[in-house]
């Protein structure tokens, strides 16, 4: 069987991927089936159990996500580094000044789910490294295996976005650095409407305060959600913490990525098919922080 | 399903959850021990009680323990069980104190309005205590005006000293008993208290719990009229408490002092926080939690606010981090440059680490506790080969004065013990991707201080009666081991703290969980040199020894028959669960089968691939 028959006809199976009549021995599906990776919506995020964390994000090494692109520029600066050398300047002072920064994550989309958010990123935005983060190990496996089979469908694209299980609520500061992220986004969040719950929710007082650390001022937290309440909630904690501002929907119109909030992801496209209005709130980390009251 | 369905469903498993954990039966008291600036005091805690001692004439100095409110239900579900709960409480109290102590009791204890409020006076009429809980949190402010507690009662209490007995101690105060430190604030966290400590100038007490939640309380402006205020309430309480009403009274009088809600400041999300310490500078704040993370905030113009900025992360320890503190260097000592101050740490994982705060780098790290297992050691007879490197460590370390014989005696019983919670702890240090820390097990890093001309560092480790002292060497930015300081009569110690004329104070005890023995110890710089000697003797007289110590020799015996060593830091640590259970219960997923289906695909798709270009290669050559 060739490979491009497999590519074929994983996409036409990617077509009915729920359908549980395909015969397994008559073609090769070369997706992920998302019905061997259904898991529950919820998982606890006070556990914590089983996560490979960095130490510092320093030391984390992206490679493994992102192979193409580190090798490319690792490839780039040995030839910096050697060019600098031959042309006779100082090796070190022209490898620091020439030397282009690692690349390092830009976007991060906390809760991925089943990644799709990230994959229409991923073609807008070819160029920035993208991460999802989720909590559930099985769709986080599926998402792993949906960019893998991308990858090698269409070579050249995809190679900008990873996902990583993990617990974003508790370990965002040991993978990136300050100031890292330029975009955030938290799409159809659990509301956890039970008011003892209400700390477990994404977006509170304390995390918007370690979300402000990471982004780059003038970055744009993104979120959106279905859940009236659940929105209102976002907004008047993001209005209340003095290091947001509101971006105005004018901005909002020419922006790519907020576009894309409403019906990207899985869940996105569940609310429309339901005929539920979302509730966008999008907002800019400033430099300074606001006057608090 | 409800709740109260579930129970019925599960009769058993609702009584085990019922039934306290295990975690909680075991936390051996923590005992905490904080100087008085400025003064001659010296408070120590052990579980729910707190002791001040003036050191130097051995009076005691009481706390004014506020009269316990009514217990508020938590729940509205619960009040009818808890009032049913208090009767019986109180009933079984009043039959076994029988005698009339300071607060009259009612005699009938029926009245179900009353009856938690009896019974929690009868309680604390029996016993009066600061907290009703184990004491967490014990810190002096830095006038030296107001003591600073919190506890596993979720609540966070402050005392000031009334202001005849302040500041100076000296030779004035003939009378044989000091005025009580009333409560003049009192506030409610959410989760119990870990941390706590004062802002920098002293405006502000700040405590953490174990949620992780960093909260602010005030410190009420006009200390005087506080004391004076609070004094009012008690003494009006006390004198009329008996009959129904006056009972009433009193808890209306002592609730005027309580509950106040804190505000939050900062959160670190679902870790129990360690420490607290405020920045010299007085802008910064560090908070360290269990999750291996220190963090520096940058303090908002007012404390009431939240803390919108993070400074910094200094990142780098492997295990939960147990204390922070600040040290500041003397102007005019050293010539080194750079910043007046610097963060020191100290953790789980045996290290403790000198950092540059504003920025997160670390400039020093010195291990404390040497890795207890050794793999090539592991492998072999894993009881005699940890020993003995154990006790190679210490004795070649040990240098401190007082008896050295004793010390080296008791240091093998240590080692035996301590195998066995550790070699338990052994498989799992790799292999499994967890969050638990990555580092080999050894002893942690249970408190640390700084001496206040910021050269000396000393270093509890859990489990050894040897405190080390480090030198901070300012010019260099690292630390130096220097001494290994045991007391003759001081085991376990369990934390340390500098008083304000450099002395170095000690306080220890057996860690059993029902332990009541505390031990305290002092050393001073030798004069002419930067070593140590113990001088409890010389510093403490008899009556301030007497009043600050309890010493039950059993206890040692049965520590040395199966105490748990590590049993402070247990509450840092994670519960640790059955591993093979886990993997027998994933072998079984479904996404296994087609993420190893999709990964052999593209193994015989690269093959197939691979095939088909050397066969075009070969093709084109022949």
């Amino acid at each position: 069987m060739s490979p491009k028959r497999q590519r074929e006809e994983g996409s036409t199976a990617e077509g009915d991927k729920g359908d549980k009549g395909q015969k397994p021995q008559k073609e090769e599906v070369a997706h992920p089936r998302k019905r061997f990776y259904r898991a529950r919506a919820h998982s606890n995020p006070l556990n914590d159990a089983s996560f490979d964390v960095p130490t510092r994000p320093e030391d984390y090494d992206w490679s493994e996500h992102y192979p193409e692109l580190m090798a490319e520029w690792r490839e780039r600066q040995a030839a910096a580094g050697a060019a600098a050398a031959a042309a006779g300047g100082a090796g070190a002072e022209g490898a620091a000044s020439g030397a282009e920064e690692a690349p390092a994550v830009r976007f991060v989309d906390i809760g991925c789910g089943f990644g799709g958010l990230l994959i229409k990123l991923a073609t807008h935005y070819p160029d920035t490294l993208m991460l999802g983060m989720e909590i559930r190990d099985k769709v986080t496996a599926y998402v792993r295996e949906r960019i893998a089979a991308l990858r090698r469908e269409s070579p050249g694209s995809y190679r900008n976005a990873a996902v990583l299980r993990t617990n974003a609520m508790k370990y965002l500061p040991n993978f990136f650095r300050k100031g890292q992220l330029t975009k955030m986004f938290f799409l159809f969040p659990d509301p956890h409407f039970k008011a003892a719950n209400h700390r477990r929710r994404i977006i509170n007082t304390q995390l918007l305060t370690e979300y402000a650390h990471l982004l780059a001022p003038g970055g744009w937290l993104y979120t959106i959600s279905d859940v009236p309440e659940l929105g209102e909630w976002m907004k008047s904690k993001l209005d209340g913490h003095p290091l947001f501002e509101r971006v105005s929907e004018e901005e909002l119109e020419r922006d790519v990525a907020a576009g894309l909030l409403a019906l990207s992801s899985e869940e996105g496209q569940k609310v429309a098919r339901n005929g539920g209005a979302t509730y966008r709130n999008v907002y800019r980390r400033l430099a300074q922080p606001r006057p608090q009251e | 399903m409800g709740r109260r369905r579930w129970n019925r469903k599960h009769p058993q498993k609702a009584e085990e959850q019922r039934q306290p954990r295990t975690e909680d039966v075991v936390d051996p008291p923590a005992r905490l021990l904080a100087l008085q600036p400025d003064s001659t005091v010296v408070a120590v805690a052990i579980g729910p009680r707190v002791t001040l001692v003036d050191y130097k004439t051995g009076e005691v100095v009481p706390l004014a323990i506020p009269a316990a409110p009514a217990a508020a239900p938590t729940h509205k579900h619960n009040a009818r069980a808890q009032k049913k709960q208090a009767a019986a409480a109180a009933a079984a109290a009043a039959a076994s104190t029988d005698a009339a102590a300071a607060t009259a009791e009612p005699a009938t204890a029926e009245l179900a309005a009353e009856a938690g409020s009896t019974a929690a006076a009868a309680a604390a009429a029996a016993e009066p205590t600061a907290h009703h809980g184990n004491v967490r949190v014990l810190a002096f402010s830095p006038d030296g005006r107001c003591l600073l507690t919190g506890g596993d009662d979720k609540a966070a209490r402050l005392w000031a000293a009334p202001a005849a007995s302040s500041g100076s101690s000296s030779t004035g105060s003939g009378s044989s008993t000091r005025a009580a430190w009333p409560c003049v604030a009192s506030w409610r966290c959410p989760k119990k208290t870990s941390a706590g400590g004062f802002s920098h100038a002293g405006t502000h007490a700040l405590f953490a719990d174990k949620f992780g939640d960093v909260l602010v309380g005030p410190v009420p402006a006009d200390l005087d009229a506080a004391v004076a205020a609070a004094a009012a309430t008690a003494t009006a309480g006390g004198a009329t408490a008996d009959g129904s009403a006056a009972t009433a009274g009193a808890a209306a009088g002592a609730a005027a002092a309580a509950a106040a809600a804190p505000s939050t400041l900062l959160g670190h999300f679902c870790s129990i926080v360690t420490g607290v310490a405020a920045a010299p500078c007085g802008r910064l704040l560090a908070t360290s939690d269990k999750d291996y993370k220190v963090r520096v905030s940058v303090l908002p113009p007012q404390l009431h606010q939240i803390s919108v900025e993070v400074q910094a992360y200094c990142l780098g320890h492997q295990d939960f981090v147990s204390c922070i503190a600040f040290a500041v260097r003397q102007p005019g000592s050293g010539s080194g440059s750079g910043s007046d101050a610097l963060l020191v740490s100290g953790s789980g994982d045996g290290t403790v680490r000198l950092w540059d705060y504003a920025s997160g780098a670390q400039l020093a790290s010195y291990v404390a506790s040497q890795p207890i297992s050794q793999p090539a050691a592991a492998a072999a007879a894993p009881g005699g080969a940890e020993g003995a490197e154990d006790r190679e460590g210490g004795e070649e370390g040990g240098e401190g004065e007082g008896a050295e014989g004793e010390e080296g005696g008791e240091g093998d019983e240590e080692e035996g013990a301590d195998d066995g919670p550790n070699g338990g702890g052994d498989g799992e240090g790799d292999g499994e991707p967890t969050r638990r820390s990555k580092a080999p097990p050894c002893a942690p890093v249970l408190s640390l201080a700084v001496s206040p001309d910021g050269s000396t560092v000393a270093v509890v480790v859990e489990g050894e009666d040897e405190v080390q002292l480090l030198a901070l060497d300012w010019a260099t930015r690292s630390l130096e081991p220097r001494q290994r300081l045991s007391w003759p009569d001081v085991r376990y110690p369990c934390q340390v703290a500098f008083g304000p004329t450099g002395q170095l104070w000690v306080v220890g005890g057996v860690p059993l969980p029902s332990a009541r023995s505390v031990h305290v110890g002092v050393a001073q710089p030798a004069a002419g040199g930067d070593r140590y000697e113990v001088c409890t003797d010389a510093v403490l007289t008899p009556a301030a020894r007497a009043a600050l110590e309890v010493r039950v020799p059993e206890e040692e015996a049965q520590m040395a028959e199966g105490g748990e060593l590590f049993a402070y830091s247990k509450r840092y640590r994670k519960p640790e669960y059955d591993e093979a259970a886990a993997t027998e219960r994933k072998r079984h997923r479904a996404d296994h089968k087609e993420t190893a289906r999709l990964a052999a695909l593209r193994q015989r798709q690269d093959a197939a691939a691979a095939g088909a270009a050397a066969a075009a290669e070969s093709g084109k050559q022949a």
